[in-house]
């Protein structure tokens, strides 16, 4: 279907432009615009427009000098992470990633308290789990995170689970998949190779210290 | 096949130099892009830092399921997405000036430019799907399946984006016009 809408004509000036007419469509406009002084008005109007727009100034100095200090920029900030997530490393995980447990700390306090004294849900959440949630803009957390495929979702929530919930917790996050999804969800498209990232790390790591332990 | 491969491969390898060459590549091309999504220099050139930051960081899971340049465009558009959410919903994006470059004559007859003002406020006044589109149109002059790629979107949606962003354009130039000419006749009035 042609994204035209109502205004058949205008779409087909403007693809017209943007050079994504097929060769008939462009033969059938091109004699129409002989016929049609106001056709060719309007393409005039829409060709100043694009050749406007393609002219608007660019707000950057571009020199070589500027360039460098951009790219030199670009390695202290690196440096300066590197360094702060060694730190960080010591103590714990950083990023979104643990600020992840709040939410499923409080879905599963939530869920438990919905259960109640139903089989396995009816003991004490371990305490760990027991966090206050913080609000999800205070995480940084989007919404729209939509493109991805389900079983990328899964594959997330599950190594999501075994990477950053204690053992101990396990059994009470078997219940969480579904609002487990729709945090993840919640993310932004651009925080999934950052959370797969996070979430290979947190495999590696843990493969690492249970491979030394044994 | 996508041309970065190699110096991503030298990179992953060790090789620093590689990511330098990258960002010689696209630096000027994502500023420029930071800057059409978000109005300001300043913001625009972090914006394409924090870029590049992220793309190193995160180059090991990048899945070479799309090109590097689509992988590092979405990574900047999501974040100029971000910067642009954190704005209160009415602040309207302070499109500033661009920096001279020293030269009297061409950049200040465009700045002079009432046209040019009238559309690079009707830009800024697009919705963000739209603006992201018509940019990576017009100025990457991108295909639209790379643009629904780095926008995540179909590649009809981009093109509807494309259609509605120079519609809507054309609609403001319109009534920006009819405003000027009620304004002369009530002064001549």
């Amino acid at each position: 279907m042609r994204p035209f809408g109502k205004d058949r004509r205008a779409g087909y000036l403007i693809e017209y432009l943007d050079a994504t007419l097929s060769a008939p469509e462009r033969a059938t406009l091109e004699r129409q615009l002989q016929e049609r002084p106001e056709l060719r008005q309007r393409l005039e109007m829409l060709k100043r427009d694009f050749a406007d727009l393609a002219a608007l100034p660019a707000a950057l100095e571009e020199t070589p000098a500027r360039e460098a200090q951009f790219r030199a920029a670009v390695w202290r900030r690196l440096h300066a992470q590197e360094e702060h997530s060694a730190a960080d490393s010591r103590r714990r995980p950083r990023g979104w990633f643990w600020a992840a447990v709040p939410l499923a700390a409080a879905a599963s306090v939530a869920l438990l308290a919905l259960l109640g004294p139903i089989g396995r849900f009816g003991q004490s959440p371990p305490a760990e789990l027991v966090r206050a949630p913080l609000p999800p803009s205070e995480l940084g957390l989007e919404s729209n995170w939509t493109r991805f495929t389900k079983d990328q979702l899964e594959q997330a929530s599950t190594a999501l689970y075994a990477a950053v919930l204690p053992e101990s917790a396990q059994p009470y996050v078997e219940a969480l998949a579904p609002s487990a999804e729709e945090m993840l969800l919640e993310l932004d498209p651009s925080d999934l190779d950052l959370a797969l990232s996070e979430l290979e790390r947190a495999g590696a790591t843990e493969s690492r210290s249970s491979g030394s332990a044994t | 096949m996508d041309q970065d491969l190699p110096l991503l491969d030298r990179l992953l390898a060790g090789e620093e130099t590689a990511f330098d060459t990258l960002m010689s590549k696209y630096q000027r091309s994502l500023c420029h892009l930071a800057y059409r999504l978000v109005g300001n220099a300043a913001d625009a050139e972090d914006l394409a830092q924090q870029a590049f930051v992220q793309a190193y960081q995160h180059m090991g899971s990048f899945q070479r399921q799309s090109s590097f340049k689509t992988w590092l465009y979405r990574i900047a558009i999501n974040l100029c997405k971000n910067h642009r959410r954190r704005l209160r919903p009415s602040e309207p994006l302070s499109e500033e000036q661009p920096l001279s470059d020293g030269r009297p004559g061409v950049l200040s007859q465009l700045i002079a430019d009432q046209r040019v003002e009238r559309l690079r406020r009707a830009l800024s006044s697009l919705p963000p799907r739209q603006r992201e589109v018509l940019v990576l149109r017009v100025y990457d002059e991108l295909p639209y399946e790379q643009i629904a790629a780095i926008v995540g979107c179909s590649e009809n949606s981009a093109k509807v984006n494309f259609h509605h962003a120079v519609r809507s354009l054309r609609r403001q130039l319109n009534a920006a016009a009819a405003v000027r000419q009620t304004s002369f006749g009530e002064l001549v009035l």
